[in-house]
């Protein structure tokens, strides 16, 4: 009797003395659990408050193998209304038999969960669980902008990914105490965490002009059947992107049958010799400098110039050049001649001045930072090929933040995507910094850049009632066999905008290697393109014709 | 004694059914506050569903397909801005009647 009541004291004292710790724990996991309260994915919504992409709740089915007896029968019933692989199924369930959860398929749509509601499975072998769905109500529309949100919840690509955490937000944690037999018993409201949606992003993306830039470029992919296109368009006072869509293209709502080619954005990450887009700028510097001046009329030698051991071609034959005609008609003996003037120095001053070789911090993923190379690894060669576009590497976002320069009086303002967000209100980044006199941008733009468009390369460009600046680029690409400059390899731009004497627009069109037609310059395969969206905008923002 | 007694027989008895009339009312409140996240929840759910719906109707891509395939009877502006023939965008002109939608 004594040795039993010994016996019940010593098992007493090891379970309430030497394993009180781990017993009371053990018994609290199994009164109290924590549930996840979901955090709903920010809303991103252009200017106007159109929706581009939200969240919406979801079912998803999940199995648990251990509770399934024949996982034949249960994935041939599954797979016959989900559109899945019975023999996949089954296997996956045998090999998780000794797991109680597996995923069998997410984000059901509401007439799967119907049809696996009516197969009238056992109960305990399969459950949904709610989960968010990302959807894009306008489809392709600025695909590349906004980027997609993946299955786990993850940005991928465009502002989901560079808003990744913002567009989130935090899941929240509810704390409940539940019975021997699992059912709650209370909620422990005063340990409650509750969750933080995500942030409401607003884009300065207009949806209208988007769509116009959209069915521009399929145009363009139409007609000349291009590697790749993209198009910007940017309001130069504010530094507001109002639209940016690139080409091959994809639908967000599907992400499996998205291409491989199509995930790029190529308005930031094409990188391309912007050939006699940069004229501009080259020229403007020298103003500045007082190494040209307005007036002045420059020989461009017919055609044919040598400079060092290399001789300079022009397209067509020019003698004596005024500085608006060098622009108008691209002369690159007239451009390189300004060159000459600048040197190496003041032509890699320029560059670095207005933006390029480094990237212009748009928020998005993967823009790159184009290619300048050091002023220790420039040659006589430069001189010549800088001025008319050669030896450097931009992307179609820096050239036209670049042109948004010259269109807003020579004030930089740093092109950005992010309007607002409701989350805080210093979340916009934005750059503004003077990098030519007015009057030097001013001129530019009125005068150079309005001939080119008026009766230079640009024509194609040309508005009924707005008067277009602009400058055309046709840069032959490298090819890849040779090694040297290829003959029908091209990349076509145009940047241009309207009206000349207060640029409300500005838009850029870039077509990487038209395989079809004859004529591949960029006034004739960007320019017409460029000039219908300017239109379309122009009309819809209500500038008034002059 | 038998007065005392009692006495403190119903305080110990109010007592204790104060508290569970307070324990029953917390319990409530708590339901009720369950409720009201589940259907804040539930709101959030169709307000989204609502703005989808929405956004998917306003689509600039839908008004305009349905204006460049005709499906929109528009009447022409008294005094159009250019000669042009019928080129979007169509700001000045306007749905010829009312039950004119975009299909």
């Amino acid at each position: 009797m004594v040795a039993v009541w010994l016996l019940l004291a010593v098992r007493l004292a090891q379970l309430q003395g030497f394993h009180r710790e781990e017993f009371s724990e053990r018994a609290l996991g199994q009164l109290v659990f924590d549930e996840p309260i979901r955090a709903r994915p920010g809303e991103i919504l252009d200017r106007s408050g159109r929706l581009l992409a939200t969240s919406l709740d979801s079912s998803s089915l999940f199995a648990d193998p251990a509770h399934i007896d024949d996982p034949d029968t249960f994935a041939t019933r599954v797979a016959s209304v989900l559109d899945l692989d019975a023999d996949v199924l089954a296997e996956r369930i045998r090999e998780a038999k000794d797991r109680r959860f597996l995923w069998v398929k997410r984000r059901l749509s509401q007439d799967e969960v119907a049809a696996v509601r009516e197969l009238d499975l056992p109960a305990e072998s399969w459950g949904f669980r709610n989960e968010f769905r990302r959807y894009y109500p306008q489809g392709r529309l600025a695909a590349h902008v906004v980027g997609l949100r993946g299955i786990d919840n993850v940005g991928r690509g465009g502002v989901e990914e560079q808003f990744d955490e913002r567009l989130r937000g935090k899941d929240g944690i509810r704390t409940l105490v539940r019975d021997a037999r699992g059912y709650v018993l209370d909620v422990l409201e005063e340990v409650t965490r509750p969750p933080r949606h995500g942030a409401r992003v607003v884009l300065t993306l207009d949806s209208v002009i988007q769509l116009y830039v959209e069915q521009q470029l399929d145009v363009v992919m139409d007609e000349w059947k291009p590697l790749s296109a993209s198009a910007i368009v940017v309001d130069p006072a504010s530094g507001d992107i109002l639209a940016m869509a690139s080409r091959p293209t994809y639908d967000p709502n599907h992400p499996a049958e998205i291409p491989d080619d199509a995930w790029r954005n190529a308005a930031v990450s094409d990188v391309y010799e912007p050939g006699s887009t940069i004229k501009p700028f080259v020229v403007s510097w020298a103003l500045q400098g007082g190494l040209v001046q307005r007036d002045e009329q420059i020989d461009c030698e017919y055609g044919v110039y040598r400079m060092g051991r290399r001789i300079l071609h022009d397209h067509h034959s020019y003698g004596m050049l005024s500085l608006v005609d060098v622009l108008a008609k691209s002369s690159n003996i007239g451009m390189a001649k300004i060159g000459e003037r600048l040197t190496n120095r003041g032509l890699h001053e320029a560059l670095t001045a207005f933006g390029f070789g480094r990237p212009v911090g748009v928020e998005l993923p993967g823009e790159v930072a184009g290619t300048l190379r050091p002023l220790r690894e420039w040659n006589g060669y430069s001189t010549g090929s800088i001025p008319m576009g050669h030896e450097l590497g931009a992307t179609p976002l820096q050239v036209i933040s670049a042109y948004a320069i010259l269109a807003n009086g020579g004030t930089m303002v740093s092109p950005h995507l992010l309007l607002t967000t409701d989350e805080d209100e210093t979340s916009q980044y934005v750059v503004v910094a003077p990098v030519v006199s007015e009057k030097t941008a001013r001129w530019m733009v009125s005068e150079p850049m309005v001939e080119v468009v008026r009766r230079g390369t640009g024509r194609r460009a040309q508005l009924d009632g707005y008067t277009v600046f602009g400058k055309t680029g046709t840069a032959q690409k490298i090819d890849p066999e040779t090694g040297g400059y290829s003959h029908d390899r091209h990349f076509c731009s145009f940047v241009g905008g309207a009206p000349a004497d207060d640029p409300r627009v500005l838009v850029i069109v870039t077509v990487n290697e038209p395989t079809v037609g004859s004529n591949h310059g960029g006034g004739s395969v960007a320019a017409p393109a460029a000039a219908e969206i300017l239109r379309r905008t122009l009309i819809y923002l209500r500038v008034p014709m002059e | 004694m038998f007065f005392r007694f009692g006495a403190a027989l119903f305080l110990v008895l109010t007592i204790s059914l104060f508290g569970i009339a307070l324990e029953k009312r917390v319990l409530s409140l708590k339901r009720e506050i369950s409720l009201q996240h589940y259907r804040l929840e539930r709101l959030m759910e169709r307000e989204a569903r609502l703005r989808v719906r929405a956004a998917e109707l306003g689509a600039p891509e839908r008004i305009a397909r349905a204006i460049a395939d005709g499906a929109v009877d528009l009447q022409p502006p008294e005094q159009p801005l250019t000669r042009e023939p019928r080129r979007a965008p169509l700001l000045q002109w306007q749905l010829r009647s009312s039950s004119a939608e975009p299909r």
